[in-house]
């Protein structure tokens, strides 16, 4: 399990904050402390591809994503309001 | 009968500094013409707020029932401010899309989404959908998400 993650996957760009640097401002209350950095594999995969715009646009060409309805959703109702308010 | 068995309860929406509630505005007129004792909501407020570090704004929704009593409920503190003072900035910015004030990391992200997910609201939401909640906030702040 722990040899697939590091292996499979395509070169992954290291993140900006490397592991134990303080995240500072987070914290908000008295007795806390603001969090700390983990190491890359730490975080969830997803994490890492919520910057590509390319793979976000790809949810929306899949059925099982709730994405994929909506947007469905809003275009059929802008055509609709297209053609029946022939004004603008 | 009366068809308005229970008149309506109202909801007052407020932002206040962590253990900083006074009678003065902006909670007092808001309170006092609704009237409900400013005092009183202020004790409690400060008392449910004291272990969060003082003028943390504080999203609150009290509602004030018809006899003049009233409950509320707090907040985590705004995304905004979680961006800004993690990007070490006071101020957004002015023209937001075409000015940067701010560098933010996806791991700030993430811890981010972690702290807005104990919201009474945010619960039932994943993780991923409150990050890239999070990244739209900053897109409207001028707060740069880098990897």
């Amino acid at each position: 399990m722990t040899t697939l993650g590091t292996s499979t996957q395509p070169s992954r760009k290291a993140s900006s904050t490397p592991a134990g640097t303080v995240l500072k401002g987070i914290n908000f209350l008295k007795d806390g402390k603001d969090p700390v950095a983990l190491e890359d594999d730490q975080y969830p995969m997803w994490l890492w591809d919520l910057l590509d715009e390319k793979k976000q646009k790809q949810k929306t060409t899949k059925p099982t994503n709730r994405t994929y309805h909506r947007k469905r959703n809003r275009d059929a109702i802008k055509a609709a309001n297209f053609m029946s308010d022939k004004k603008t | 009968m009366s068809k308005k068995q229970q008149a309506a309860e109202v909801l007052v929406r407020l932002l206040v500094g962590a253990g900083k509630a006074s009678p003065q505005p902006p909670v007092g007129p808001a309170l006092g013409a609704r009237g409900v004792k400013s005092m009183d909501f202020c004790k409690q407020f400060n008392d449910k707020t004291k272990h969060i570090a003082i003028d943390t704004p504080v999203p609150t929704v009290i509602t004030i029932k018809p006899d003049r009593t009233f409950t509320f409920a707090t907040k985590t503190p705004p995304t905004t401010y979680l961006l800004k003072r993690a990007a070490g900035v006071t101020k957004g910015a002015s023209k937001p899309g075409s000015e940067t004030v701010g560098n933010v990391s996806l791991k700030h992200v993430y811890e981010i989404a972690k702290l807005k997910q104990q919201d009474t609201n945010l619960k039932h939401l994943s993780l991923e959908s409150i990050c890239s909640s999070i990244i739209g906030v900053a897109r409207s702040v001028g707060i740069q998400v880098v990897h």
